[in-house]
């Protein structure tokens, strides 16, 4: 099961999408593009403690992608 | 023109106003104006002694409007008792509506914890809870990011304090601000340098700030 973390002022909502499920698939992909166009940057993590790394398509066999929002400095 | 007294003309102003008699002042004077005003019996002074009169219907007029408009009026301390209870209502609601936004932000930042407790484990969440603080290593500096306050980038040297967040910061729960700032460091610190305003800088001390690591 994938699972798309989308930081949001809830703290984060989630999408979540079985690989083998053609229309989930589609929907968190088709959302990971419109937040991308937003301006959100994603991150392809694991729970491992592994770095997270920075990826621009959406990718199905990742186990848990995080959307951030638009960083700037202060 | 030979009358130089107003008291002595006849026919004019102060003829009509005290009467057609020969009274030389108003007081004494029982037709007229001036009688019609007071309406007294002849020996009134002031208005205030008269009845049913034009002074009388005046002050009384007066009066009653106070009594319905005034400060202690019937009319005014309904209006300021609603005024009150109003005022009250929306003290309430807005009591109310604070408190929701606190629970609702509550929420929100054991959300965020959640999704930092997936990156960092249960051990390095607790030091996060007691220090509000994560240590980060970039490939070119280290970092100590704080819930609240400047990234703490820290070199050889010295620890220079930084200012770079997620736009609008304050609608976010401030622990995924904290992760935003790791995961932009992990995967792209330059970037995130070139955004960072700095602010400072002091010697590095012996002993660092303690904060969760991974």
């Amino acid at each position: 099961m994938g699972e798309l973390a989308i930081i949001d002022g809830t703290g984060d909502t989630k999408v979540l999408w079985d690989k083998n499920n053609e229309d989930e698939v589609e929907a968190a992909e088709e959302q990971f593009d419109t937040l991308i166009e937003k301006g959100f940057t994603a991150y392809s993590v694991k729970k491992d403690g592994e770095k997270g790394k920075k990826i621009t398509k959406f990718d199905s066999d990742a186990g848990k992608i995080i959307m951030v929002p638009k960083i700037i400095g202060g | 023109m030979t009358s130089f007294s107003s008291s002595t003309t006849d026919g004019g102003t102060w003829s009509s106003w005290v009467g057609t008699d020969t009274a030389t002042t108003a007081t004494g004077s029982t037709s007229g104006t001036w009688y019609t005003w007071i309406r007294c019996d002849s020996t009134a002074t002031s208005g205030t002694s008269t009845g049913d009169t034009t002074w009388v219907r005046w002050t009384t007029a007066a009066e009653i409007h106070d009594r319905n408009y005034g400060e202690g009026s019937i009319d005014r301390q309904e209006e300021q008792r609603r005024y009150r209870a109003g005022a009250a209502q929306e003290a309430l609601e807005r009591r109310e509506r604070a408190a929701t936004q606190q629970k609702e932000k509550e929420k929100a930042e054991i959300r965020a914890k959640d999704l930092l407790l997936d990156l960092i484990g249960e051990k390095e969440l607790a030091v996060y809870n007691e220090t509000g603080r994560l240590f980060v290593k970039g490939k070119k500096f280290d970092y100590i990011i704080q819930k609240s306050g400047f990234i703490k980038k820290i070199s050889k040297e010295k620890i220079t304090d930084l200012c770079v967040h997620l736009n609008n910061r304050y609608s976010f729960p401030e622990t995924d601000n904290v992760i935003a700032m790791k995961l932009a460091i992990e995967s792209d610190e330059s970037g995130l340098l070139k955004l960072a305003n700095d602010h400072g800088s002091v010697a590095r001390p012996r002993e660092l700030l303690k904060a969760a690591c991974m």
